[in-house]
Order: structure tokens, then sequence, then C-alpha cells
């Protein structure tokens, strides 16, 4: 767990937690510069690797937007799909995460199983259960495979994901550990900008497939879900919302699906002429900021995770909560160590690391702190 | 987009000349620079006028071609899809530019990472603590110059201690490294 947790604690109350981030410095934004633009893209598929197609896509539409290109209509349409799967995925396996911190270990064991069909079919799609190689600069990678009924096996996942989602919600047990818990008021919310699922369940309607569509969304129908409670239930209801209409944006982008090609061709990037882009991953907004250089290589990347901006507040949702409710709180922001260390530049010869890290990087809970496994000589007294 | 007119001509009316070269990029994206020293009062114009906010800001070392590097700021407003893209050329010697700390609290993170990485200044900034740094970094590496050369590191013994909280019955939790 690259993150440091400092938390001042009278009985089980916690009165402060200060969080020390940035242990990982994988030079990602260096590594992107002197790059051909298209052989960024492997790096920004591994910047958070739970987020291969939102950090990916972010890349190619602030490529494709530098360089002056619209991507086919059957390669916007393709993209919403990539990265309505990818959604899926992590909503349903953060689900179980936060089931399983309440006790309900059973509903765990079953997100994780379903995450594994996703995972399945994302191999399918694109040849990897991530999703890597789903995209490339003017386009996608591949088109979708034939004979694969994706709606229907996404209808399928969704009914079963609701299946547990609706039991374990259902669970006075599970509830009474949802409710109130770790709140983030939308005051404190608003002030630092946060993004994503956690913007959503503190009252806050922002998503940029609605806001600043992208892809092929202006031509899709789908709802925000928006709660106002800010506690660790608003966001797993988010969360579950969220698939469903993932699923239903899955079905219209298929039955939509228009002809034509997968790609057009990347022009040079004209130097110094910076361009940007925003997409709505499933943790938040992502941006990629580019800038071509003289030899129509990459001069400067910047990127930035939600974590950057969700990170912080996971201290406010925590004043007043007990130790113990530290896991669910943190499970149910679920920010990124990865993508929010990324950026930074070189940290050392002997640390500069060669080529991107990291397969499956998805950011890991701190350790359980409840009091009985804490380290003996740390035992409060 | 609609408000892109009125937005060129508030900047224009109110901002000149320290705000220059407006222009339509793209449709919906207005470009202009913006002198570092004018960066509030075009902040305050973005909220108070068109519902706009600080989003991204984003820093380039321009010293090679241009002698000085760039800060560019990207504003959006909550509802409507067009984006204000303002550029600050800071003097390569002190580089400096007025922080937006107090006013839009996640300015105040990006501006820490932007001196971190590239030596940036961020003037009137209530708390200018290292974000991203690494501890071993010597005071004057910024590893997103391009002239930044990677050499051996180690502990200089400076601490970065976290506040500490007391009182009666107050103890702390560490986890992690």
């Amino acid at each position: 767990m690259p993150g440091h947790f400092r938390f001042s604690v009278v009985g089980e109350t916690i009165i402060d937690m200060k969080s020390r981030l940035y242990f990982t410095h994988k030079g990602t934004e260096k590594l992107f510069e002197g790059r051909e633009p298209a052989a960024g893209v492997e790096l920004a598929e591994r910047i958070s690797g739970d987020t291969t197609i939102g950090h990916s896509l972010a890349f190619c539409q602030a490529l494709e937007s530098a360089a002056g290109i619209r991507t086919p209509e059957r390669a916007a349409y393709v993209r919403v799909i990539l990265l309505e799967m990818e959604r899926l995925y992590n909503h349903v396996a953060d689900f179980g995460a936060i089931a399983n911190d309440t006790g309900y270990a059973v509903g765990h064991s079953h997100c994780l199983r379903i995450r594994e069909r996703l995972l399945r079919l994302n191999k399918r799609l694109t040849g990897n259960r991530l999703l890597r190689g789903g995209l490339v600069p003017g386009g996608v990678g591949m088109d979708l495979p034939v004979g694969l009924d994706l709606p229907a096996e996404v209808d399928a996942a969704l009914r079963d994901f609701e299946e547990i989602a609706g039991l374990a919600v259902e669970n006075t047990l599970v509830l009474d550990r949802l409710e109130g818990t770790g709140r983030l008021t939308t005051a404190t919310a608003r002030d630092h900008g946060v993004l994503g699922y956690v913007a959503r369940g503190s009252g806050i309607d922002t998503d940029v497939r609605r806001d600043h569509p992208f892809a092929a969304y202006a031509r899709l129908s789908f709802a925000v879900p928006v709660y106002d409670w800010g506690d660790v239930k608003a966001r797993t209801l988010v969360r579950v919302d969220e698939a469903r209409e993932s699923v239903k944006l899955i079905r219209q982008a298929v039955d939509g699906l228009p002809a034509g090609p997968l790609t057009v061709p990347l022009p040079a990037l004209p130097a110094f002429a910076p361009a940007f882009s925003l997409v709505e991953g499933w943790r938040g907004t992502i941006v990629h900021w580019v800038m071509g250089g003289p030899d129509g290589r990459l001069y400067r990347v910047k990127v930035m995770d939600p974590s950057f901006l969700n990170w912080r507040p996971l201290s406010y949702a925590l004043l007043k909560n007990i130790v113990p409710d530290f896991p669910l709180c943190n499970k149910s922001f679920n920010q990124s160590y990865s993508g929010n260390d990324l950026s930074r530049g070189l940290g050392g010869p002997e640390t500069a690391p060669q080529t991107p890290q990291s397969p499956d990087h998805q950011s890991p809970p701190p350790r359980s702190i409840h009091p009985r496994h804490t380290e003996p000589s740390r035992a409060p007294r | 987009m609609t408000r892109l007119p009125q937005l060129s001509g508030a900047l224009a009316e109110e901002l000149a000349p320290h705000v220059a070269d407006v222009r339509v990029v793209r449709g919906n994206e207005l470009h202009c620079s913006v002198h570092p020293a004018a960066i509030p009062a075009l902040a305050r114009l973005l909220r108070a006028g068109f519902d706009g906010e600080l989003i991204f800001m984003a820093a380039a070392d321009r010293r090679p071609d241009r002698g000085a590097f760039e800060v560019h700021y990207l504003f959006a407003p909550s509802r409507e899809d067009w984006f204000l893209h303002a550029t600050a050329h800071v003097p390569a010697e002190a580089p400096t530019l007025t922080s937006l700390a107090t006013f839009h609290y996640p300015a105040s993170r990006f501006e820490r990472e932007i001196y971190d990485l590239f030596g940036i200044t961020a003037d009137g900034h209530p708390d200018p603590r290292p974000l991203v740094r690494h501890g071993f970094w010597p005071s004057d590496y910024f590893p997103l110059r391009k002239d930044a050369v990677p050499r051996e590191f180690s502990d200089d013994g400076h601490a970065f201690p976290f506040t500490e909280v007391g009182g009666a019955g107050v103890y702390e939790i560490p986890v992690g490294p």
C-alpha cells in the first residue's frame, strides 16, 4: 500500500486523519515526453490499471483534438461500449468490497464472481481482461466480435449483480454500517472540487458524459444518479444505479452501432498547440492535456486522475467516525494510488522506470486497522 | 457556443491588456494569454459572470524555444459545454504565479504540484508545503524541467513531520509505510 495514513483518535473516534501519498514515483508524465504520439497510448493504459479505457480515451481524444480530427461514428460507439464495460466491472467489484467491509462476505464473493464474468467478456471484446489495446488514436483497436450477444451478456451479469446488491442493501446489518457513515457534506465536497461518484454521492450533479459530451454520448440516453446524503450508502447506491445505466448504454450503443470504418489516420501534431480532453471514467472526471513538439513528438503531457482531488476530502468524511469504519469509508471512495502519484518526474537513477509498471494496479485498501489487529507496540494505552 | 462571444467581449473590456490573443479554437474553446498577475481577476470574472470554475492546471517548460515557462489554466462552467484555456507566460528567472489557492481550493493543489515539479512559485499561497516531491530530492531538483538531470539522491535528514494532535486521551494510529 503506497500511502501512509495517520489517525488521531480518542477512544474509537477519529478526530483527525492525515494521509501522505506520492510514495510511488513512476515518472509517468516524463515518460510521455519524446514519444511518438501513438506510443503514448500504452503508457496511458497503465496510469491506473483499473482505468485502462478512461485514461487511454482521454489521451487519444486529446491527440485527436490537437490534430484536428474526428473519429468515425462506429469508433465513437465502440468507445462508449468499452468505457461502460470498464465502469461496470469496477462498480461491481467496489460494491463487493464495500459489502465485505461490513462483514457481508458472501456479497463480496459473488461480486468477485460477477467481476470475473465481466473480465472474461472484456477479453472476448479486446483480447485483454483489462481492455488494453481497445483504443488507438483516431479510433478503436478492434471491431465487436462476431457472434457475441453483448447486450444479453451484460444484461445477465446485471441481473446477477442486482440480486446480490438487493440482498445486501436489504440486510439491516449491512445497512446499519452504510447509513450515516463517512459523511462528506455537499459544501465540503464542493470546496474540494470532488469528482465522480464521490461528488454524486454528496449531492453534486456532475458528469462530463452529459456536461461535455464525448464519443457518442450525445446520441445516447442515460440518467445521472445523484444522492445528497454524502455517506457510504450514497456512494454505494450511485454505483448500483450507474451499473444499470452502463448496461442501458451498452445496449443502445450495440443496437445503434453505425457501419463504417473503425479508424482515421492521426495527422502530425502541430508544434506547441495545446489540446485537452475530458472523460468521465468510472471513478470520475479524467483530464489529459497534450502539447506536441517541433519534431511531432510529445513535448508535454499532463494527466489528472480524479483521485488527485478526491483523496483529500476522505479525511473530512472520516471525522467523528469510529476507527473500524475507516476501511468501509475508504472503500466507498476507492481512490487510485497509481493515478494520483503518477505524474512526477524520475525519482533518481536507481529508480528511474524504463517501462510502464503494474499489470493490475487497483488501489488496494489499507490493511484493516481494527484495534485488535494493531501491532502490540502501537497499541493505544 | 453562445456564451463565447460574451466572454470574449468581457475579457477585452475588463481585462485588456492583461488578457490578450483571445481566439475561438475548435468551436467551444476560447483560448487566450493572461499576465501571471491577472489570473485572480480572470478567475473572479469567470465565476461571477459565467459560472466558470478552474478545473485543471498544467505547466510546461518552454525555456528551450521561447525562454519562459507556461502555466495553462482550464476553466469550465458546470452546465454548458465550453472551456476557457488561458496561458500565462512565466519568466525563466524567478518564475512566479499569483496564487488562486484562497479563491479556489483545488488550485492550491495544482500550484503545489507545479512548484514541486517545475519550481514555479505561487505567490500568496498560504500552504506551500511539498505535495508530490520525494523527500530525498535536492531543493533545486525540479524533474519536469527539460534540463533536469537525475542524480543520486539520499536522505538529507530534513524531516517532514505530521501535525501532532494533542489533548487528554488522544492517541495516534499510523498505517502504511
